[in-house]
């Protein structure tokens, strides 16, 4: 009884002779304060104007309390804060030299590279966001085509809409068109990483929008244009639209999307895209590489302008030469556009690395060269699945 | 002056007796300042050489069994005219003379003194320094009510009442078996309360229900009128929070015990059982389980421990993500919580502790109240005081809606004492991790685990089976099996017959 007494008493003592015995410095237990603290949503990282520092945008959200009434209309729903410091964490720290609300960067869910930055080493500015414990490597990582972050973030944030919700929205939704791709942190680092093979982020613009609210007139929409590709860790070249889905189709990265190809009589028909398999296949043959690009999709046939039953099987059969066309000009633009800058985002490295282990030992020495002059050929075979609730159009019942 | 009365009451004494044999006198000398223990002298058959005394407290006993059963034999039965001395009517009582169930004779002083204390009515022979003691008790005693603390929907609805001979006649009842043994035996120096061990002869380990004796035996108390005197008394380690004798008012409960081969104790004047030995486990299985679809009650039982789980650590958890790693919350819960909390001027683990103190005191308070204003306390306490603190921004919503859930989850527990140690280590818990946070509150976890597991109840570890390397875990703990697959007795009791059927 004694010596279990004993023993509970120096397991309680122990953890805290380590924890606070360990040096003279007074214990400080508080923590931080959730109530005091200003939650990071979004940062920019922009090169400031003249001096060469880096500028730093971050955005939150500012705290309305609970009996309080919502803002008043034009009054701003967020707080947007800028620092500059010759370094990313030298700008992070100086936010305290003026914030009257503690700092806390475990909510920043994206990080804003500017396009200049991205062009000159985005490693180097990604380096503090990855070895800062208080920061997430689940925070995406979006490049800013064509504008400095700073900008994309005062004129992408209205006051009905918060940008890192807009944010959200369109990287938890690229599936519905599969031109772009959400990408986290830890993910690009490992892209990065790849010694060969070209790492990409998703790119976002801003455009002009439509209609917007008193106070919000200067404000733009926000959109996802596909891929910032890269080589060795700058900016080369952007791939967007349907470069961007054909990037997703060589990468496997297609979930869904519309097709629209046009039936025998010239009417639009709509081909919702529903699963799709795709192979990449190295050939080497008497020291000369072949790739083949294969490519399997089923669709379902969603919408179609002109009154023709189009299921009928030669018409279905026109139709899915019709897709195979526009797939095949997706993903070649994507690979025209990479070949020219010696760019292999796809994997194509990777899987000649898989299949000829040995031989790749020789070719990696001059990949660029070798993967330039090598002509990557791309197998389509789509199928159209069902017609959804019926097959005939409405019209149909008509024309007879 | 002392001195004199002292020899004043030796003078007074009749030189050829002794104070310790059994005559009136003497019993006389020992209860005769309470008025309530009734002497009455009387000559049987009116013969006046056949004196004797009949000694019985008045309340205690049955007046009619004394007059109709006792008095009046002795004073009309034509069996006693031809008696001429008083060992001819010790002799004639003896062999049946008066009808009495449940007489016994006796020449020992202090044996009679104890039945008459405990409601028996004695006839004392004078001259012969004898006594026959008849059973009269008969004083008034509660009914058998519905249990109060331990409710079931479906089930037998009977509990213990305070006196042992009807508990004990309600547990005979129920295990209608030769080999239900009800030992007895008297605990409390002053009070002398008896105290029944219950154990099934065929089942229960020999050692237990030694290890049990001895320690009632070796009781040295001056009474044991609260539960707790018991208790500390069969638990293995006082210095533990955590209840090891289980307490229940239902004996369908205490039957079950016994017939998985634990030992019962019942005292007189309390209307509990208590089991013996416990398990951590037996305190989360509620007797609703049984009566219910095994499904349902596994459902509910696992819900029961997550419960458990959660009415410990969520203040403590909410301290560590509010004020060290508020980045383990959603981002949306986040700026929730922190809206609720601008204004409010304490920080998050002084107003978490300030609550918890709160609903402590509102909780002692419904206790101690007579039930109808007890409820008046928890309206003004939680309602009133609750929401005024809350518009008066002292305290944020989002920690009035955590403890109030923490106070629920921790009302179904089974068993109030384990509801009374987790309470505890919810404080423990809290105040660690508003030291450390996260960390803290780990190592609080960790130290409460290593005073469960290093704690063992008659030889059995306190977390088993949850610690056995028996494949029969699951049988009765985590999840309730239907009763055709719980073939086997608890393993960790040792018992003498480990199939439950045979």
């Amino acid at each position: 009884m004694k010596n279990r007494l004993v023993n509970f008493i120096i397991l309680i003592i122990i953890p805290l002779i380590v924890c606070i015995l360990t040096g003279c410095e007074t214990l400080n237990v508080s923590g931080i304060e959730i109530g005091k603290s200003n939650f990071i949503r979004a940062v920019g990282i922009d090169k400031a104007a003249g001096n060469g520092n880096i500028r730093l945008t971050v955005i939150s959200k500012k705290k309305i309390p609970m009996e309080g009434s919502t803002p008043k209309s034009g009054e701003e729903a967020s707080i947007v804060m800028n620092s500059e410091g010759k370094t990313v964490f030298e700008a992070v720290r100086n936010f305290h030299t003026f914030s009257n609300l503690d700092v806390f960067w475990g909510h920043n869910g994206f990080i804003l590279i500017s396009e200049e930055l991205a062009r000159e080493d985005i490693m180097k500015y990604l380096d503090f966001f990855t070895r800062d414990h208080e920061l997430r490597l689940n925070a995406k990582v979006i490049i800013v085509k064509g504008m400095t972050a700073e900008t994309f973030i005062k004129k992408g944030n209205t006051s009905s809409m918060f940008l890192p919700d807009i944010l959200n929205a369109l990287l938890s939704e690229t599936d519905g068109i599969s031109i772009s791709k959400s990408i986290e942190l830890s993910e690009a680092i490992t892209m990065f990483e790849n010694g060969v093979a070209s790492a990409y982020l998703p790119c976002a613009e801003l455009i002009d929008a439509e209609k917007k609210p008193q106070g919000d007139l200067n404000k733009k929409d926000i959109i996802l244009n596909g891929f910032a590709l890269f080589k060795n860790n700058q900016l080369s070249e952007f791939a967007t639209y349907g470069a961007g889905r054909g990037l997703n189709w060589i990468t496997h990265n297609v979930k869904s999307g519309i097709i629209v190809v046009k039936d025998k009589t010239g009417g639009d028909v709509s081909l919702e895209i529903i699963d799709v398999d795709r192979k990449i296949k190295p050939v080497l043959k008497n020291g000369v590489l072949n790739v083949t690009v294969e490519i399997e999709e089923t669709s379902n046939l969603d919408e179609q302008y002109s009154g023709e039953e189009l299921f009928v099987q030669d018409t279905l059969k026109y139709l899915e030469e019709r897709q195979n066309e526009a797939i095949l000009q997706e993903a070649q633009s994507a690979i025209y556009l990479a070949q020219q800058y010696g760019l292999d985002p796809f994997g194509i490295s990777n899987a000649v690395y898989h299949k000829y282990p040995i031989e790749w030992e020789k070719m990696k020495n001059n990949w660029e060269e070798i993967y330039k002059g090598t002509e990557i050929v791309v197998k389509v075979k789509s199928h159209i699945a069902r017609a959804y609730l019926f097959n005939n159009p409405i019209r149909s019942s008509k024309k007879k | 002056m002392l001195k004199n009365i002292f020899e004043k009451n030796s003078n007074e004494e009749k030189p050829q007796e002794n104070s310790n044999d059994l005559t009136s006198s003497n019993i006389k000398k020992l209860l005769s300042k309470s008025p309530d223990i009734k002497f009455r002298e009387i000559f049987i058959n009116d013969d006046k050489n056949l004196p004797v005394t009949m000694i019985y407290i008045d309340g205690m006993t049955n007046p009619m069994y004394v007059s109709d059963f006792i008095l009046k034999p002795l004073n009309q039965e034509d069996k006693f005219c031809d008696v001429k001395n008083l060992s001819d009517a010790y002799k004639l009582i003896e062999n049946g003379a008066i009808y009495f169930a449940a007489q016994i004779k006796s020449d020992v002083l202090t044996e009679v003194i104890n039945e008459i204390l405990s409601g028996a009515s004695v006839l004392v022979f004078d001259e012969l320094k004898r006594a026959i003691v008849f059973d009269t008790k008969g004083y008034e005693k509660r009914a058998i009510i519905e249990p109060t603390s331990e409710n079931v929907t479906k089930g037998p609805k009977d509990s213990f009442i305070e006196v042992l001979r009807v508990n004990t006649s309600t547990l005979r009842a129920k295990i209608k078996s030769k080999n239900l043994v009800i030992e007895q035996t008297v605990v409390g120096k002053q009070t002398a309360t008896p105290v029944s061990i219950i154990y099934m002869d065929n089942i229960a380990n020999v050692n237990i229900v030694n290890a049990v004796r001895e320690k009632l035996n070796g009781l040295d108390v001056d009474n044991v009128l609260s539960p707790s005197y018991i208790e500390s008394a069969l638990s293995s380690n006082i210095y533990s929070v955590f209840p090891q004798v289980k307490a229940t008012e239902r004996p369908d409960v205490l039957s079950a015990d016994l017939l998985e081969g634990r030992v019962g104790v019942i005292v007189d004047g309390i209307p509990l059982a208590f089991v013996v030995p416990t398990t951590f486990i037996q305190l989360l299985q509620a007797p609703e389980d049984y009566s219910r679809n095994f499904i349902v009650s596994s459902l509910v039982r696992m819900l029961r421990y997550d419960l458990l789980f959660l009415t410990l650590t969520l203040p403590a958890f909410y301290i560590a993500v509010s004020s060290f790693n508020p980045e383990l919350l959603p981002t949306d819960l986040v700026i929730s919580i922190a809206e609720s909390k601008i204004g409010v001027p304490f920080p998050s683990f002084f107003e978490t502790l300030l609550m918890l103190l709160a609903f402590e005191v509102i909780f002692e308070a419904g206790l101690r109240m007579p039930k109808n204003i007890g409820q008046t306390v928890s309206i003004v306490g939680a309602l009133i005081v609750g929401q005024a603190a809350v518009q008066a921004k002292i305290i944020s919503p989002a920690v009035v809606i955590l403890i109030a859930f923490t106070a629920i989850a921790s009302f179904t527990m089974p068993n109030q004492d384990l509801s009374n140690a987790v309470r505890v280590w919810r404080f423990i818990l809290a105040i660690c991790s508003s030291i450390l946070g996260l960390f803290g509150l780990i190592i609080g976890l960790i130290v409460m685990t290593y005073n469960l597991c290093k704690l063992e109840v008659y030889g059995i570890p306190y977390l088993s089976p949850l610690v056995s390397s028996k494949e029969r875990i699951l049988d009765d703990t985590l999840i309730r099996f239907p009763i055709k697959f719980m073939k086997l007795r608890p393993d960790e009791l040792n018992v003498k017959n480990k199939k439950r059927e045979g």
